[in-house]
């Protein structure tokens, strides 16, 4: 569920204004049943604060149906929900959008190094309290969530025997108990590999979609944030040079700082920022080309929200044949269906835009989301700049060049035409893929391509300039099949000659390493020139070692 | 060439299922006469769904059924505005596409649905230019995109996003290359003769905010209402909540036991629950979070009568989704084996020449089983009293729920009227089938009809649990193609499944080791494969068992106080509360036949599970050389191990170990069961 951001500042402090900028730029991921802050405030005493049926104490505010946000001297039982305990942190969470909690607590100017917020759209538990809304907070560590824990029921077993908990019954509160637990016992870093990988305990492992932003109170505050192994859910990194921001989108980094160099994390990354320093296991990704200036007249994107745009490009593409749109941030279905014409747009094209494109041509000067081109047939796509997951899903025809890098299951049930990518891709390249070409040129940013391609391909080709290793493409568990060479040889069921021919692998593919033959690059040059000529580089495939991956049948 | 317009001898089955010939007769008298051989029942049922058990509380059957023939003449108006376009009675004929239908039963679909004035979904596998000249259909967008274009989006008067069904939630789709024949991949757009393959979610949809971001993008490209179709999972009422706030305009929900081309037995048999647990606490939920207005709830599985239609909406739906009852009416037998390409009624994507279905009687059929349905209906609302149908929405005070016990009563919000339970129990061998053991493949079956201890007899209390699926909150895995990890780890050794074989042969010994499954006996070639090198305890299932650091083994065949699922459930929350669980290794040995029991006995805590049944009837099997009986053995275990990670996959788990004792993925359809083994009632 929903948008989450978390910045941490090496310079000034931010102000909650910023972070509301952040939040309301994600307003398609959420809805008026959630939001909340959470941020770094040292007190010299622990603040406590509850949601309750009655008012207690003489702190506190009277919320819509029926319920107090009341601040507490000490812990005692009420007739509520105490949702944070802690000297280093500081929360507000209410039932409505993100600008609404300056209103409901005027904080206005409030400001901080470290900052969490969340934009909820629920799943799992009723919209109907501030209860359930993010940030959700163990002791001193609080934590925002999107996704939805197919793990929960056994990491509230994890927990329900270490720890005194009332919970609520969201998902998210799972991990912030986790990595309160965990942190205590093996600090910051191991912990959350235990939460993505869960190597030393049972049941502390978080299983389905999640990307979580957290703190760490403490005189030193710890920030992160980290992203499911599967990348079932988006994390995009910003960085200048005294601010990280990670957000679900590219577009809510931009509208905290529009200056950051903002690039997409790929699953199972993580990033730590503490002190002066950041570590992790995330890698920077940032390519672009030299962009050409917008011309005067160009729509200007910035009056639109992130869906109302589309029908007016759609109007206009129809009305004058080619079309510019400058200050796209985040806006949807752009392209969508289009069968002609030429539409240019500076800036990040938000998700699911390019869809069922039968023709035409589309320049996107800057980024693109998720699920661009889905289902397209027709036309051509250049993107100078890098692409989100799911590139090109079913993909039936048309050609789609995109100069720096593609996300997760890029070409999914590609079936038709081309695509063709400067840089790397993250994993599940080509899934399920049935027919068309996929290149990878790892010219712009040489980066290893993910594992797990081309799982489940069944036509089509797939080129990779330089060697992928082996297991990336098909995993063969080395001592599983030792084991079973083995014991059919024990019972006698194959000779010497057979049980080696056994360990060889198997595999539903066949994939070469080698430099191409002269019909592939004649075939393959069409592409690469044009692609040459899109983004000026001069990209040349008649030497290098390419891995090239089809399927058997 | 000859053509197919008459009914055959209905199949008949070994074990009595949903699909009874009572319920065929039904429907074929009915598609027969124009009118259905009665209204209501004269008496709610002892066994079977809740609607059968349910009753109109002031009604009088035998007067209402009196009422039938002259039901055309009564003022009542059962017909519902679908989006613009009114309808005569509250029926969407549910999406069944050409590939999984041979193309005439489309026809003969979409035609009904037009002429008789209800809506047909098409499913996914593009626009048969035969079914596009009818007007009532609604378009499909589906994972895998299969013939998608704006031609076909701007089709029918909605278009409805479908993330999963009845009978395989959290399930992916796959149409074998031999039935891609030249008309279906030119449709679908794929190369003939090609493997089709659907994944399991969208893979731009993994949430419900993704989900809005189609809903929008759809209704942006179309200008129509989006409609999302969902099986009815475990947890259906936080989706349905979610996709009401997507903007969507209606929602179809597709219960368990609702029929399919295709599907795995065990997750069939074993995933999702029956719509009439899944529409009260949808419409509740709904309406508690203000969202039930100008929404549309479409309820289906299992369907086939005026009096299911009215005790559905009353229940809280506000149309009915019929598919498996509408292939009835034009000649069905219910012999699953629609996947097989050999339909011998001709109705389902046939393998080789068969005389095609003649289209304008099984589309007059289907007219007149329309036609009986809604005269049925129109008598049932006269009898209440009621003018139209938006009297009887929701109206669940007006119903009645018999033999059932109090907390599915109040799950579903009806008055109980006479206690009883839901779980039926009668014994019966299943059978081990060739293709799991000869090819190591999970069988596959056509049509539903199949809710153990609810539609069809449950041999234990484990037979009542419902395995979680993920439908738009998460993502489905696939098994097949991505990382569903199903090691697990025995004092730090590493088994590369939590199938236990039973050394009952030194073939079964063989095949164990090789597949790096525990071996319950002795003569493994290394020792740590075999329970006999390790020290443990084996006990009877006992409702009282001192948690201890070790292998502990719960043995059925030792008899015991409790049923092994007790016993394990029991044991898994002892130690947990002792906390000692992480030191010690449960394995339950029983009378247990499937991947999907493993995963419910993991699930309630036990770290293996030895699926004794399956090994044993396969170890009774002659085979011709000790190299086939080992070979079958491997591939059962292959199989079971795969039906496993097919459940798994549903609900996006991809860690076995770590899933170990999560019940929340589990839910019940009997109270007392429930509370026996600390698992929530479905619907909750």
């Amino acid at each position: 569920m929903c948008g989450i951001l978390g910045l941490y500042s090496f310079g000034e402090e931010v102000p909650v204004e910023a972070v509301i900028r952040g939040l309301e730029a994600m307003r398609e991921r959420g809805t008026p049943h959630g939001a909340g802050l959470a941020l770094y405030r040292p007190s010299n005493r622990p603040r406590i604060k509850a949601f309750s049926r009655e008012p207690v104490g003489n702190k506190y505010i009277k919320l819509h149906s029926d319920l107090y946000d009341i601040e507490l001297e000490e812990p005692v039982d009420i007739n509520g929900y105490i949702y944070l305990n802690s000297r280093w942190i500081d929360v507000y969470k209410i039932v409505g959008w993100p600008a609404d909690i300056i209103k409901t607590y005027g904080i206005n100017g409030l400001s901080s190094k470290v900052w969490i917020g969340h934009t909820r759209y629920p799943t799992n538990s009723p919209g109907r309290l501030p209860y359930y809304s993010h940030p959700f907070t163990a002791g001193d560590v609080a934590i925002v969530h999107n996704g939805d824990l197919s793990s929960y029921g056994a990491n509230v077993n994890f927990i329900k025997y270490r720890a005194r908990v009332k919970f609520t019954g969201n998902d998210s509160e799972a991990i912030a108990y986790l990595l309160l637990s965990l942190v205590g016992e093996l600090g910051v870093e191991e912990a959350v590999n235990e939460l993505m990988y869960g190597r030393r305990y049972r049941w502390a492992r978080l299983d389905g979609p999640y990307a979580v932003a957290f703190i760490i109170g403490g005189p030193r505050p710890v920030f992160g944030a980290f992203v499911d192994p599967q990348h079932f859910r988006p994390l995009y990194v910003g960085m200048t040079d005294s601010l990280l921001v990670v957000a679900s989108e590219a577009a809510a980094i931009k509208a905290v700082e529009p200056n950051a160099v903002v690039w997409a994390m790929r699953g199972g990354e993580y990033i730590i920022a503490e002190g002066d320093e950041i570590r992790g296991n995330y890698r920077r990704r940032y390519v672009y080309p030299d962009l050409p200036q917008p011309p005067q007249g160009a729509i200007d994107a910035s009056r639109y929200d992130a869906v109302s745009l589309a029908p007016v490009v759609r109007t206009e593409l129809a009305k004058r044949g080619e079309v510019e749109v400058v200050n796209v941030n985040g806006h949807r279905y752009l392209g969508n269906g289009i069968s002609s014409g030429v539409l240019k747009v500076w800036g990040i094209v938000g998700n699911a835009s390019a869809n069922v494109m039968s023709g035409g041509t589309f320049l996107v000067y800057g980024d693109v989301q998720d699920d661009f081109g889905d289902a397209m047939n027709g036309g051509l796509a250049a993107i100078y700049g890098n692409a989100g997951d799911a590139l090109g899903q079913a993909k039936r025809g048309g050609e789609i060049y995109v100069y720096g890098d593609v996300g997760t299951r890029a070409a999914i049930q590609h079936r038709g035409g081309v695509m063709v990518v400067g840089g790397s891709a993250g994993k599940y390249l080509g899934e399920y893929m049935g027919g068309g070409i996929v290149v990878v040129l790892r010219a712009t940013n040489d980066e290893e391509v993910g594992d797990m391609i081309a799982r489940g391909m069944v036509g089509g080709e797939i080129y990779i300039r330089g060697e992928v290793p082996r297991e990336y493409i098909s995993h063969v568990n080395r001592r599983a099949l030792e084991r079973y060479a083995k014991s059919l040889l024990m019972d006698g069921l194959i000779d010497g000659e057979k049980y080696a021919r056994l360990l060889e692998e198997d595999s539903q593919l066949i994939v070469e390493q080698r430099e191409l033959t002269e019909e592939e690059i004649l075939k393959l040059n069409q592409y690469i020139n044009k692609f040459n000529k899109l983004f000026n580089l001069n990209i040349n495939i008649e030497r290098d070692i390419f891995t090239i991956i089809r399927p058997k049948a | 060439m000859r053509q197919l317009n008459i009914y055959l001898r209905p199949a008949v089955h070994r074990v009595p299922e949903f699909w009874s010939h009572d319920r065929i007769d039904y429907v074929r008298r009915s598609a027969l006469e124009g009118l259905p051989p009665y209204a209501l029942e004269e008496n709610p049922s002892k066994i079977g769904r809740l609607l059968d058990r349910l009753a109109f509380k002031d009604l009088r059957p035998r007067e209402v059924n009196e009422l039938l023939k002259r039901a055309e003449s009564l003022d009542v108006d059962v017909g519902i505005d679908f989006f613009g376009t009114r309808l005569t009675a509250p029926i969407y004929l549910g999406d069944m596409s050409f590939g999984a239908l041979s193309g005439n039963p489309n026809i003969a679909i979409a035609k009904a649905a037009t002429e008789e004035g209800v809506v047909a979904g098409i499913g996914e596998g593009g626009l048969h230019p035969e079914v596009a000249k009818y007007k009532n259909i609604v378009v499909q967008w589906a994972s895998a995109r299969f013939g998608m274009d704006m031609a076909l989006l701007k089709a029918g008067l909605a278009v409805n996003i479908k993330i999963g069904q009845g009978a395989k939630p959290g399930i992916g789709g796959h149409l074998p290359g031999k039935k891609v024949t030249k008309i279906i991949a030119e449709l679908r757009k794929i190369p003939e003769g090609s493997e089709a393959l659907s994944p399991a979610p969208h893979h731009d949809i993994y949430s419900i905010e993704d989900l809005a971001q189609r809903v929008k993008a759809l209704r942006d490209l179309t200008g129509k209402p989006v409609l999302v179709k969902v099986a009815a999972v475990n947890k259906i009422m936080y989706v349905a909540v979610g996709v009401a706030r997507s903007t969507a305009e209606g929602i179809i929900i597709d219960g368990a036991g609702a029929g399919t081309g295709a599907t795995p037995v065990s997750v069939r048999n074993h995933l999702g629950i029956p719509i009439d647990y899944a529409i009260p606490v949808v419409d509740k939920w709904l309406r508690e979070n203000g969202v039930r207005e100008n929404f549309l709830v479409i309820g289906g599985g299992m369907l086939y009568s005026a009096s299911d239609l009215a005790k559905l909406i009353a229940l809280g739906a506000d149309m009915a989704n019929i598919g498996t009852a509408a292939l009835l009416s034009f000649g069905c037998i219910m012999c699953h084996s629609c996947h097989t390409g050999g339909c011998p009624t001709s109705l389902t994507n046939m393998i080789g020449a068969r005389p095609d279905l003649d289209i304008k009687w099984a589309s007059a059929m289907l007219r007149r089983y329309l036609r009986a349905l809604r005269l049925g209906l129109k008598a049932i609302l006269y009898a209440l009293g009621m003018d139209n149908l938006k009297e009887l929405a929701g109206r669940r005070d007006l119903l009645g729920l018999y033999y059932a016990d109090e907390s599915v009563a109040a799950t579903i919000g009806v008055d109980l009227l006479a206690k009883g339970e839901i779980a039926f129990y009668q014994d019966y061998v299943p059978i081990l089938p060739r293709e799991l053991y000869e090819e190591g493949k999970v069988p596959i079956t056509g049509m539903g009809g199949v809710v153990p201890g609810y539609t069809y007899p449950a041999r234990r209390p484990l037979d009542l649990l419902r395995i979680e699926a993920a439908q738009v909150t998460h993502p489905s895995v696939d098994p097949y193609r991505e990382e569903v990890d199903v090691r697990v780890y025995v004092n730090g050794f590493e088994y590369d499944t939590p199938v236990v074989v039973p050394g009952l042969e030194r073939a079964a010994v063989m095949a164990g080791y090789a597949l790096g499954a525990l071996v319950d006996g002795d003569g493994c070639p290394e020792p740590q494969y075999c329970l006999s090198s390790m020290p443990h305890i084996r006990l009877p299932p006992l409702k009282y068992i001192e948690p201890r650091e070790g292998v502990v083994v719960i043995d059925e065949r030792l008899g015991g106080d409790v049923w092994l699922e007790e016993a394990v459930a029991l044991l898994d929350e002892r130690a947990r509360q002792a906390g000692i669980r992480e030191k010690m290794t449960i394995i339950a040995a029983g009378r247990l036949f499937s991947g999907a029991d493993v995963y419910k006995l993991a699930a309630l805590g036990a770290d293996l599970v030895e699926p004794r049944e399956a090994f044993e009837l396969l170890s009774s099997k002659q085979a011709p050389s000790y190299a086939v009986k080992r070979r079958w053995y491997e591939n059962l275990i292959s199989g079971l191990t795969k039906e496993l990670k097919l459940a798994m996959g549903a609900g996006g788990i991809t860690n076995y170990f770590h899933m170990i004792g999560n019940r929340d993925l589990l839910r019940s359809l009997d109270g007392r069961i429930a509370e026996k083994l600390n698992v929530a009632l479905a619907g909750n």
